[in-house]
């Protein structure tokens, strides 16, 4: 009779959909990219888009699938995986669910930094003008937000100083739109303000690639951090976490990937806040495990939208932005009455 | 032996002094009990010998090496920190919040090394906390949150703990079983410091007790030595008779 193995102690395993949750949602997004190279003004059948990816197809079916679904739909899913990342990542600093880049107003000031660089022809010039002018504006909403955490306990100042950020970025917006000498350049700012993937090639993803992968890399790589602030700050240095560095990671890695989103998508908002949310249960709730599967949430989210705003029938085609926000913000407002007080 | 040594700290918040000129010691082996009014300077003692705030003037020191110059990581590796507690941020269970204890040793609370897993289920057996693991801690009662910070503190396996109040609002049973705890954990080697308000059960548990009023120690040593009717008259402004150990309170004075 040999001693049974099992008296050790059995370590609590993740559960199953613990460990299916990442590979079940990359499946998803796998799903929803090919779909969206199938669907559009002309359908093409599931057979001619298989051959028009791995080659053989004819000349026009290769052109429609490689230059337009398909960097529309990898430019959705980037920009839904950036948002979902920063999004996580910003609600593990501060502790709250209600932490977005959009409410935060990072998402508005890209945007009208991007908006400010087309209006002055700096796009003209070189084609990194509008992805560096969007991360600087979404550097230094992040930088003034992260100021503002050291001096302040409370979220709710936080959520309240990008409230103020985002009418103020608005109100500059206005003004150029006010002032705009033609109507193209009007065009191309509503575009930026409303958010949109259409027309996008893999020459808009390259020059945002560099800030989007730097940026989630250090979010990625700062992540432990995150749970350790579940303690609140106080507890989270207490268990050894350097808060300062933490800080500026996260502010740093949102920062640029938030900037990077709205260089190829201009503002789109209210995506992030959604995914986390989702997500949070099956990660038992650790805001470190929670960046990827929100990442990959949010990305698989913004490409069905982007999917529903090219097969709504509607005069003229849906803004991506427009559609996420009508889903977003009731979202939002749902999270929020959700809350208990005893949380801040 | 682990040693943590203000040396003349003084804290001042913009004009405001918060910690006057204050040297201690806390070693490895003696259960301090940090006693004085609301106010005092307490928790800014605690924080600045810690070096999460900068002092404006003196030294703190881990084992000899001024504690600023030490990263958070190696110092939370000598000592263990327990703030006020205040509520967790996410709904998670309790024996990832445990888990966190073991951050200074690079631990991520989804991926446990078998050292890890095994100082956590040591330390939460020791908080008889095994029944209560997999809940969540926003449903669990105040004895039990307080438990889970103690194991939390525990499972970190380092020689120092630092507690600040950590039997505040707990009804008298769990505030002895807390403070059992931590008796156990000097005991075995551990060196403690806590911050209390209840006299008695720090007269009960302490090795020695450092008297704060006003941002001074104006005492410090043996709890013989140190609780007299007179210091109690000094420091809380109440008038007590202390016969050995027992203190009977007559009211303010």
């Amino acid at each position: 009779m040999s001693a049974p193995e099992s008296t050790v102690e059995l370590a609590p395993t993740p559960s199953l959909i613990e460990r299916g949750l990442i590979p079940v949602l990359l499946i998803g997004c796998v799903i929803a990219l090919f779909l969206s190279c199938l669907l559009g003004s002309t359908p093409l059948p599931p057979d001619r888009v298989f051959a028009a990816l791995f080659g053989g197809a004819d000349v026009g079916d290769r052109l429609v699938v490689w230059s337009i679904r398909l960097p529309r739909a990898l430019t959705a899913f980037l920009v839904g995986a950036a948002l979902g990342l920063s999004c996580a990542a910003l609600q593990g600093l501060l502790r709250n669910p209600l932490a977005e880049p959009g409410v935060l107003g990072v998402s508005a000031s890209a945007s009208l930094a991007a908006t400010f660089s087309i209006y002055y022809g700096l796009v003209g010039l070189t084609p990194w003008a509008l992805p560096l002018a969007a991360i600087i504006g979404a550097l230094g909403a992040t930088a003034l937000l992260a100021l503002a955490a050291i001096r302040t306990q409370s979220v709710i100042t936080l959520i309240l100083i990008g409230v103020g950020l985002s009418s103020f970025a608005g109100a500059l917006m206005s003004l150029m739109m006010n002032l705009a000498p033609n109507p193209f350049s009007l065009a191309d700012m509503i575009n930026w303000m409303l958010g949109s993937v259409a027309n996008r090639s893999f020459n808009d993803i390259g020059f945002a690639a560099p800030f989007l992968i730097a940026g989630s890399a250090i979010l990625l790589l700062s992540r432990r951090g995150l749970s350790a602030l579940t303690l609140g700050e106080e507890a989270a240095s207490g268990v050894g976490l350097n808060l300062r560095n933490q800080r500026i990671l996260t502010v740093l890695g949102a920062g640029l990937a938030t900037g990077a989103s709205v260089a190829l998508a201009g503002a789109i908002g209210f995506v992030g806040i959604v995914a986390p949310h989702v997500i949070r249960p099956f990660t038992r709730h650790d805001p470190a495990r929670s960046l990827v599967p929100s990442a990959l949430f949010a990305g698989l989210l913004l490409m069905l939208a982007d999917i529903m705003v090219r097969i709504l029938p509607s005069q003229s085609e849906l803004k991506l932005g427009v559609v996420a926000a009508l889903l977003g913000a009731p979202a939002f407002v749902w999270i929020a009455m959700q809350r208990r007080a005893a949380h801040d | 032996m682990t040693s943590l040594r203000i040396s003349n700290l003084t804290i001042r918040a913009k004009e405001t002094v918060l910690v006057d000129d204050a040297s201690t010691e806390l070693k490895t082996g003696e259960l301090v009990v940090l006693l004085g009014p609301n106010g005092a300077g307490k928790t800014s003692l605690i924080r600045g010998a810690l070096g999460l705030i900068k002092p404006s003037s003196g030294t703190s020191q881990l084992n000899g090496v001024e504690v600023s110059s030490i990263s958070p990581t190696a110092r939370a590796q000598q000592v263990s920190y327990l703030p006020q507690i205040r509520p967790l941020a996410w709904p998670n269970r309790v024996r990832d919040v445990v888990a966190l204890g073991r951050y200074s040793h690079g631990a991520t609370i989804g991926r446990l090394s078998e050292q890890d897993q095994a100082a956590v289920d040591t330390a939460i057996s020791a908080c008889d906390l095994t029944h209560l693991q997999d809940r969540s801690a926003d449903t669990l009662s105040g004895g039990e949150l307080a438990r889970m910070h103690c194991a939390r503190a525990f499972a970190a396996n380092v020689p120092l703990l630092v507690a600040d109040e950590p039997i505040a609002a707990l009804d008298p049973r769990h505030q002895f079983r807390i403070l059992d705890l931590i008796k156990t954990y000097v005991d075995q080697g551990g060196g403690a410091l806590l911050v209390l308000h209840d006299i008695e059960l720090a007269a009960r548990y302490a090795s020695r007790l450092i008297w704060m009023k006003e941002g001074r120690i104006i005492a410090d040593g043996p709890v013989a030595e140190t609780l007299t009717a007179e210091r109690l008259a000094e420091v809380y402004g109440i008038s007590a008779t202390v016969s050995d150990t027992r203190i009977i309170m007559d009211g303010a004075l």
